[in-house]
């Protein structure tokens, strides 16, 4: 305390002195200017930082807590300069100069990470981009996954489900879920979240992705391995590697940083629907024509119109009945976040730590859907001798979530098993939340969409990371080893409970369940490495190891029906009907040896070998080992004799990568009996046995599938780095696929079998630019963009898949793309009078006027497998594109990210199907007003008596085919970090900023959102609305 | 070094942990391994909605939706065409069968093929065991009833089907082979199965609900039925007469749950109120979920799947078809008042009479699924078909005469008398009464298409609903025919 009050004191007086000096400073033209350099994206200081006079030699650097002092007269430019930061000139106005400098991106000696080592960017020889999340603005996100949509070149990012904490797809030129390592610790990568029984378990509308357990406010890098630099991860590899290194302590003063802000969430338009005077004006229609259509009258048919069904609703009632209850507004909100960092590191040459703190706290826009993360975090590294440093990193997490049976019903029950926003949308406008006596209002065997707010239904998980390790210097920048162990933790309990106040399931019934899973994946690892000068002309930089990777899973649920409404879960000895309980254990282990040189000639020539030998527990003993090596080449074109005069060229590489890849399945190869799920009950249920099943027989034959992937990319880098980029051309084989429910043999009493066989191919390419647009004084533009693309496809199949055939007509290919959608291409509707074409089909109404005409494509007269279009479904090309403009203090930066060429069945349209209204069983979107009917003609979607599912054709129909196109903006930031005086008494750096994430999207598709994941389920999906969100931050660094 | 103290060998410790299954090793081993090995064959024969099979959710029999009502009454004059729901509902009551080509390996009958082979491995496994022959005669039998059994269906459903019925010729080529028996072959394993195990299964198992000899017996009698084979049919007709049980004098008493075991009924499915249909609790009785419309005020069912109408409700034909003495028809409503007192009937628009079969009286909640036991074996239907049987062997007898009418009396009350005399004159009268009589008494228990089409009445009957009678069959998925290479046959008429 009293030192502090004395430092006050003694800045006070310098700062009184500083002004007397700047008062006489117009005389003096040369004064003494003190300041600070630090890190723009985490505050901390930087040593080291060489800080000159432009246009002269004088000079002078940072010391070790980041501080300079030159003399200096005001208006001259000081030039900032240090390794990995972007250079940076001030102009001096004052004798206090505090300066933020950038991270350098692409730059040539940049250090990428690529597994049991590191490289730089002009000595890699493979596919692997790097992404700083420390650039990415974080304010509204609580994953990592959520930093990374369009930031690099060949990943594909999606949003699964946008709740909180939902899902986000990540994936490697298209491959799917990739491998995480986390500080070389293997990460699971999909998420924990236990069900909720079988209870009511078609509410279950969460999805939730992985590595909920870290904060992203830690993370230092992340690097995408997306060749056969993943061929040194082996059999878990296939998928390519995600590297995710956190931040670390550095030697040097303590840095202390608070990032903070506050966000507000706003939904996108949903899917509208009908108001009540709309919903009973159509739903009278439609009764009517049901009616002509069936009695065959006019325009259905010949008869004269007569005997119309009196209306449901009088035109009084249409009258009064006005827009009704607004359901989606019942049950959507504002939505804020609360997102609070704080992290405290430094050290001394001995020992650096690392500490942090996180709270984040999301009110979803879906009432009852929220998210409250804790993450803490400890990196302690001790060097406490010159040979031996030892590592220590915890991460200790909590996440409670409240769980939203957003989505869609996840069994076929239809309206009775409708989740809150499909019983939104299901219920009609003009049925009031309440009834005369205040309780909720029934509609059909849909749940009251508010009274579904009542069910209780909460998910906690906590998860525990330890990362030790040991680095051994046996010849000090030679010859050192690595020892590693990790484990990760992760537990997820989730309480479900749904009040009898709720009519659910056509049952006025209390059901409840809990259900509770954890695993823990371990790695142990142990590495040699060798780097060394071997002549002037080879450098080798070589990591022997071996480690153990060990998998548990567990899970336990139980449930019940009937218990008293108070004691809700948490007891269910309570319940006195359908109780279930399930457990599930599983466990597998992976044993490895591998290897990795890198060698380097003359500094032009570049080669590097990798070779891994990995063993899998659950295959059989003679597979039970495979290896996957990996060789790559690079051939440094600009350090080249004849290039020494192409002076705009900094960095011109090519390279080449081959390597093999693997992924494991489960216990796949072990034949035996379980309980299948089944029981059967006899003596009106007093007895009971559990149906005790043969589930397989033994595979001993069964062996590893392999990718084989292949890439060639160009790195580049011109006008003095200016322009940076990559471009890469890549093909993965997946052979020998393994597949765990492959097809037998239509006799067989096993109806699936695990198989190898198959054989499928990805190509692609991906380019990644980054460009200097304007460097001047005051102002720099600065821009990067990715492009990606690929196409997968079969080139052989299982030996028991047969190819999709219709009347004798074959119309899927060998080597059809493997998402390929098949549909009948239709061409407007009929009208009463036209002539029905022969082809088009009679049952499902499809014959009456309101139907799409099908189009007989082969002219032939009759629909057959030749009449069957297809399309391949997947983007053809995804894109990320952002700018960074700086203008002194201010910063704004402006990121999208989009996807083209891609098309998709829109299940949103399923709400405005008009026969789902007709049927009284729910009422639907406003697209049902442009559905055909008698009196409106001119309608484009289908009529009331088009039922396609009735139509017995093996495919649908284009009518919900549609493009999912989109661009999106992610980000748009401004920020001002302050150069005051006053304000660096008592910080190193402060920024303020605003920040808009999903703040506009440019698409035609109509429904909630082209990106968000759907599903075809009875009576509609309803994803949970994606949003904009708003946030106001600071950043300060103390 | 440090890797050699990681992992200090290749293979050992790298042994594979397998949880929550039995090895192949020591299973099935003793008698109660085989007892509870064994209860897997009855999975096809619950009333639930289906259970998981690693292909595809599959249906039973006697599921509500894809069951024998809605393949066998649906599309069947009985019925009326519903369509508020599209896909199955509408197919199958307007008795169009052409999408069942399309269907993949999920809700599809046809998978059962591989079911068959499922209890030939099953039954290869008691023979080879070491348990008492006693417990090994029993279990066959038990196995085979259900191998019978679903052979039977395949058979109403698509005709011959490939089958394997050789043990040692599971796991080899011949599982490939989808060439379609012969009939008769394919009729002498039905028959050999149900008739070993009408021998070998007991009159009363000690569980309520396990196959007994009168359920072996009752289908094997409709096979031969269904065959014309009407020589065998009343020869086991005769013989299911001399096992003791006796018609109830009260039938709407064969459908309630607190008289569900009685005299008559032979077998039934053991049902049990509460459940929610999932395969691991006990099979349940839904119906009136479909059979009542939205508005009807059921006794403890208040909220039914309906919209409006009911899904499943008979037609007013059928209805008016009955003499209006006949207490069987008491259990079709055709006239009610409804929740909001307005009475509802075929002159307002009510599209059909409700089937209140099965009352729902039960349950520990409210709008709780039913408990009601369902039969499916039966002494008033096996009476009907025996006189039928003995009509085309001798014609309308005194005996075969007298076996309707008893079934009249103690079902239709004494008030609808006997048969009138005109109907019993020849034999082709009777037999075309005789479809009526069987219309009147097993009604919405799943046997209408089978009686249509053994009368000849199939085409004619359903014309008169305003349906299109394509096959009565079902074609095969077209799958299947592209894995035979063409050996497995599509159905006639597809």
């Amino acid at each position: 305390m009293q030192n502090s009050t004395f430092q006050f004191w003694r800045r006070l007086c310098l700062l009184v002195f500083a002004l007397a000096m700047l008062s006489v400073s117009g005389v003096y033209a040369q004064q003494t200017v003190t300041g600070t350099v630090t890190s723009k994206e985490d505050g901390t200081t930087l040593p080291g930082i060489s800080v000159s006079i432009k246009g002269t030699s004088q000079g002078t650097a940072t010391d070790a807590a980041g501080k300079f002092s030159i003399k200096a007269a005001s208006g001259t430019v000081l030039l900032f300069r240090g390794l990995g930061y972007d250079a940076k000139e001030v102009t001096v106005s004052g004798s206090t100069l505090n300066v933020t400098l950038d991270t350098k991106q692409n730059g040539l000696n940049e250090v990428v990470v690529i597994g049991y080592g590191t490289t730089t960017r002009q000595n890699i020889t493979t596919a692997v981009t790097k992404v700083d999340p420390k650039k990415i603005p974080q304010a509204a996100n609580n994953s990592i996954p959520q930093l990374l949509f369009g930031r690099a070149s060949g990943l594909q990012v999606s949003q699964g489900s946008s709740q909180p904490g939902g899902n986000i797809n990540l994936s490697i030129r298209g491959r799917g879920n990739p491998l995480y390592v986390v500080d070389g610790v293997i990460f699971p990568g999909d998420g924990l979240e236990p069900g909720n029984g079988t209870i009511a378990g078609e509410t279950n509308g969460v999805s939730r992705g992985g590595l909920a357990g870290l904060n992203p406010d830690d993370v230092e890098s992340i690097e995408v391995l997306k060749d056969a630099s993943a061929a040194i991860y082996g059999v878990n590899a296939a998928n390519g590697v995600i590297l995710i290194t956190t931040k670390k302590g550095k030697a040097g003063r303590l840095n202390i940083t608070y990032s903070g802000s506050y966000s507000f969430e706003k939904n996108y338009p949903y899917l509208q629907p009908l108001k009540a005077n709309q919903y009973e004006t159509l739903y009278n229609q439609l009764i009517v024509d049901q009616y002509l259509a069936g009695k065959q009258q006019q325009p259905y048919g010949p008869n004269p119109q007569s005997g119309l069904p009196t209306p449901k609703y009088s035109t009084a009632d249409i009258a009064a009945a006005g827009n009704g209850t607004d359901w989606l507004g019942q049950i959507f909100r504002t939505g804020a976040i609360n997102n609070h960092q704080v992290n405290i590191n430094g050290g001394s040459e001995k020992a650096t730590y690392y500490f942090s703190g996180g709270y984040y706290n999301e009110d979803g826009t879906l009432k009852g859907a929220g998210l409250n993360k804790y993450t803490g975090r400890a990196n302690l590294s001790f060097t406490p001798t010159k040979f031996l440093t030892l590592n220590a990193n915890f991460t200790g997490n909590t996440n409670s979530y409240l769980n939203s049976s957003s989505g869609g019903q996840t069994g076929g029950s239809g309206s009775q098993g409708f989740g809150i926003i499909q019983a939104a949308l299901g219920y009609p406008a003009n049925v009031a939340v309440r009834d005369a006596s205040g309780a909720y209002t029934r509609y059909g065997v849909i749940a009251n969409p508010v009274s579904l707010l009542d069910v209780q239904d909460n998910t906690s998980y906590h998860s525990l990371n330890a990362n030790l390790s040991a680095d051994l210097k046996v010849i000090p920048g030679v010859l050192a080893g690595h020892l590693l162990f990790g484990d990760n933790y992760e537990a997820a309990n989730r309480t479900f409970f749904v009040p009898s106040t709720v009519f659910y399931f056509s049952q006025n019934l209390s059901r409840a369940s809990m259900n509770y899973n954890n695993r823990e994946n371990q790695t142990l690892e142990a590495t040699v490495t060798f780097k060394k000068d071997i002549a002037k002309f080879l450098n080798i930089d070589a990591v022997a190891g071996a480690g153990q990777y060990k998998n548990t899973y567990n899970a336990f649920g139980s449930q019940g029906a009937g218990g008293a409404d108070v004691i809700g879960a948490t007891n269910l000895s309570a319940e006195t009907a359908n109780i279930g309980i399930t457990s599930v254990k599983t466990a597998s282990k992976t044993r490895s040896y591998f290897a990795r040189s890198s060698f380097s000639f003359l500094d032009k020539y570049l080669l590097t070998l990798s070779y891994r030998y990995d063993g899998y527990s659950l295959f059989f003993p003679n597979t039970k080992y495979a290896s996957f090596p990996s060789a790559s080449i690079g051939w440094k074109i600009s350090n080249e004799d004849f290039m020494k005069n192409v002076s705009f060229v900094s960095l011109l590489k090519l390279r080449a990568s081959a390597g093999t890849t693997g992924s494991t399945i489960g216990a796949a190869g072990y034949g035996g009996y379980a309980p299948d799920g089944n029981t059967i009950f006899f003596t009106n249920g007093a007895v009971n046995y559990a149906t005790i099943a043969r589930y397989a027989i033994d595979h001993p034959e069964l062996t590893w599938q392999k990718t084989e992937n292949k890439n060639i990319g160009l790195d580049f880098g011109l006008f003095k780095d200016r322009v940076t980029g990559s471009v890469d051309v890549f093909r993965d084989d997946i052979t020998n696929l393994l597949r765990t429910t492959g097809p037998t043999a239509p006799l067989s009493y096993l109806s699936t079998q695990p198989v190898n066989g198959g054989h499928q191919y990805r190509q692609g390419y991906d380019i990644s630019l980054s460009t200097q647009n304007l460097k001047l004084h005051d102002f720099s533009w600065n821009s990067a963009v990715n492009v990606s693309h690929y196409t997968y496809r079969w080139k052989s199949r299982f030996v028991y898949d047969n190819l999709l055939a219709y009347q004798g007509v074959t119309y899927q290919a060998v080597n059809d793309p493997v998402n390929e959608i098949y549909y009948f291409k239709t061409k407007g509707l009929l009208q009463p009078g036209q002539t029905v074409p022969a082809s088009q089909p009679t049952a499902g109404g499809a014959n009456l006027p309101g139907s799409p005409i099908y189009v007989d494509a082969d002219g032939d007269g009759k629909l057959t497998g030749a009449d069957i279009a297809k399309l391949n479904p997947d983007p053809k090309i995804s894109i990320g594109f952002g700018n960074d403009f700086h203008y002194k203090q201010f910063d704004l930066s402006i990121f999208f990210y989009g996807q083209f060429g891609g098309k998709g069945i829109n299940y949103n349209n399923a709400w405005g199907d008009p026969n789902s209204i007709v049927s009284s069983t729910q009422s639907g979107t406003v697209q049902a007003l442009n559905a055909w009917t008698s009196v409106n003609q001119s309608g484009t979607r289908p009529g009331v008596n088009y039922i396609e599912s009735a139509t017995g054709l093996p495919q649908g129909s284009d009518i919900n085919l549609v493009s999912t196109n989109f661009v999106r903006c992610r980000n748009l930031t401004l920020g001002y970090t302050f150069n005051s005086p006053w304000l660096n008494k008592f910080t190193k750096s402060v920024r303020v900023f605003v920040d808009a994430q999903n703040l506009f999207i440019i698409t035609k598709y109509k429904g909630v959102d082209p990106e968000v994941s759907y599903a075809s389920v009875k009576g509609g999906y309803a994803p949970y609305p994606m949003f904009r969100t708003f946030s106001f931050g600071l950043r300060a660094g103390f | 070094m440090a890797a050699a103290v990681t992992v200090s060998s290749c293979k050992k410790g790298l042994e594979p942990q397998i949880y929550g299954s039995l090895s192949t090793t020591n299973f099935p081993k003793t008698e109660a391994d085989f007892v509870n090995y064994v209860t897997e064959v009855y999975k096809p024969f619950q009333s639930k909605w289906g259970y998981n099979d690693p292909a595809g959710y599959q249906n039973d029999w006697f599921s509500p939706e894809y069951g024998d009502i809605m393949m066998f009454d649906y599309p069947t004059d009985q019925l009326n065409i519903w369509t508020g729901w599209g896909g199955i509902f509408t197919q199958f009551s307007t008795a169009s069968f052409t999408f069942l080509a399309n269907q993949g390996t999920g809700n599809n009958h046809f998978e059962k093929i591989r079911f068959v082979t499922r209890i030939t491995q099953i039954i290869d496994d008691i023979n080879k065991s070491t348990i008492s022959d006693a417990a090994k005669k029993e279990l066959t039998a038990e196995a085979r009833m259900s191998r019978g059994w679903n052979m039977y269906y395949l058979l109403q459903l698509y005709g011959p089907v490939p089958v394997i019925l050789d043990a040692s010729k599971i796991n080899t080529a011949a599982e490939t082979d989808l060439t379609r028996p012969t009939r008769e072959a394919f009729l002498a394993s039905i028959v050999g199965d149900l008739t070993y195990a009408a021998q070998n299964l007991p009159k009363s198992p000690s569980d309520y609900g396990r196959f007994n000899q009168a359920i072996a017996l009752t289908v094997l009698m409709r096979t031969y039925m269904n065959e014309k084979d009407f020589v065998n049919a009343e020869k086991t007709g005769r013989q299911i007469m001399t096992m003791g049980y006796s018609l109830v004098t009260d039938y709407a008493s064969l459908f309630m749950e607190a008289t569900e075991r009685n005299n008559e009924t032979m077998w039934a499915i053991s049902c049990v109120p509460d459940q929610d249909g999932n395969e691991n609790h006990a099979s349940f009785n839904p119906w009136v979920f479909y059979t009542y419309p939205k508005d009807y005020p059921g006794n403890r069912v208040k909220d039914s799947f309906a919209g409006g109408d009911a899904p499943v409700s008979t037609t007013w034909a059928f209805y008016n078809s009955f003499d209006a003495a006949d207490k069987r028809r008491n259990l079709l409503i055709a006239s009610y008042t409804n929740k909001s007192g307005v009475v509802r009937n075929q002159a307002n628009g009510l599209s059909g009479p409700v089937i209140a079969k099965y009352p729902d009286l039960g349950g520990a909640s409210l709008n709780a699924y039913q408990g009601n036991d369902i039969p499916k074996a039966r002494l008033g239907d096996v009476m009907l078909q025996l006189a039928e049987a003995i009509n085309q062997n001798s014609g309308p007898t005194a005996e075969a005469v007298s076996l309707v009418n008893q079934v009249r009396l103690a079902h239709g009350g004494a008030a609808l008398g006997n048969v009138p005399s005109s109907a019993t004159a020849t034999k082709q009268a009777f037999d075309t009464w005789l479809l009526k009589e069987e219309g009147w008494e097993t009604y919405f228990e799943g046997e209408r298409k089978m009686d249509l089409v053994r009368h000849g009445q199939w085409q004619s009957a359903l014309t008169s609903v305003g349906k299109n009678a394509g096959p009565y069959l079902f074609p095969v998925p077209t799958y299947e025919i592209t894995a035979s290479k063409g050996k497995l046959t599509q159905t006639q008429g597809y």
